[in-house]
């Protein structure tokens, strides 16, 4: 069988139907009418449908189904309709509740990816910091009990011009 | 009164409303019945079964489909645990247990019964799947979608399910048409054995 009977004769039965698309029943027609084997099997397929239509099941008396409604009857009348399953108070399909779930963790994996300073740099920070403000410290510069203040000028009024240009030195490293 | 309203009003508890479903949809529900186990008394009880099951079970459907595709889905559940049932406890499936209409007719009624029963001959030789399919599409005039919605599957596999049944059947037909020509032509050979 061609590849082309293959494909027809899988869409046959809505080709009988006339349910397939316009466009795909001119195909269908014209290649029934170029094809032999498919034409035989469209003609035997459509006798069979007809067969079973020429054919209904025997209708029954109208004596049998007052007996069947008789009988269920009796039978309905002692059955009891369950009652309404519960429905759950979210009806979200399961595989939506996991796009939160995923946010969740981007969030976290992306709070912990952005850089951090590392202890390394931390110490150097303060290093510096701790340089910048007690620039001079060691080198007797502050008396006693003064603490370094954050006014520079009030700090710097008192240095003679050499002093004010080492401690300028050593602020700038 | 439509079928919604119908439906409404068996949720809540309405008998009669779900006896007029039943006297809409009973012959459509055993006509299935009687395609699928082959025996008109198991087929009275297996749709009475189905329309039981329904009722008690009313309140589950939730209109996702019509209410005649959900009556056909139940009665067909009912019909192959039977099948399976009598599969498992011997008593295999027979066409001959669907009496045919035995009143006094006809030449040419004898010959339409007689095509009649091979027919249902051949219909009887297909699995009860196939058997469904061809009883949705041509006598209960279902969808492929609807179909799907009754058996499962997709509607895809509905068109392909029932193409299958179409050709199974017909080599069961075949087959069933050549065995009458050799019962037919028996007679004929031995008559003319007779006459040698």
């Amino acid at each position: 069988m061609k590849w082309r009977c293959a494909l027809f004769q899988r869409w046959l039965p809505a080709y009988l139907d006339g349910e397939s698309a316009p466009f795909w029943q001119r195909r269908f027609e014209a290649h029934l009418t170029a094809c032999a084997d498919c034409r035989l099997e469209t003609e035997e397929l459509q006798q069979v449908v007809e067969r079973i239509k020429a054919h209904p099941l025997p209708e029954p008396e109208p004596a049998f189904w007052e007996a069947f409604s008789r009988e269920l009857h009796l039978e309905l009348a002692h059955a009891v309709p369950e009652p309404a399953p519960r429905r759950p108070w979210l009806r979200v399909p399961y595989y939506l509740l996991g796009a939160p779930v995923l946010a969740v963790l981007l969030l976290w994996f992306a709070s912990h990816l952005t850089l951090k300073p590392t202890p390394v740099q931390n110490a150097a920070v303060a290093a510096a910091t701790d340089q910048l403000v007690y620039a001079g410290m060691d080198d007797g510069l502050w008396q006693g009990e003064e603490f370094p203040s954050w006014d520079v000028n009030a700090v710097v009024a008192d240095l003679s011009e050499h002093e004010r240009e080492v401690l300028l030195k050593r602020l700038r490293f | 009164m439509t079928d919604p309203h119908l439906v409404d009003r068996a949720q809540q508890g309405d008998l009669p409303a779900f006896e007029e479903l039943v006297k809409k949809y009973q012959k459509e529900i055993y006509g299935l019945a009687c395609r699928l186990v082959l025996d008109l008394e198991e087929a009275k009880d297996l749709t009475q079964q189905a329309f039981l099951q329904a009722f008690i079970h009313i309140r589950d459907f939730r209109r996702q489909s019509q209410f005649r595709t959900w009556l056909f889905r139940i009665a067909i559940n009912q019909c192959y645990n039977y099948l399976k049932n009598k599969k498992k406890y011997g008593e295999p499936t027979d066409f001959q247990e669907m009496p045919l209409p035995s009143e006094e007719t006809p030449d040419d009624t004898l010959v339409a019964e007689e095509e009649r029963r091979r027919l249902y001959a051949a219909l009887g030789r297909l699995p009860a799947k196939q058997r469904a399919v061809i009883t949705l599409k041509l006598e209960q005039g279902l969808s492929y979608d609807e179909i799907s919605r009754v058996l499962g599957g997709s509607a895809g596999a509905a068109r392909v399910n029932y193409c299958q049944a179409l050709k199974t059947l017909k080599k069961h037909l075949h087959s069933e048409d050549n065995h009458e020509v050799a019962m037919r032509s028996i007679p004929a050979v031995a008559a003319r054995i007779s006459r040698r």
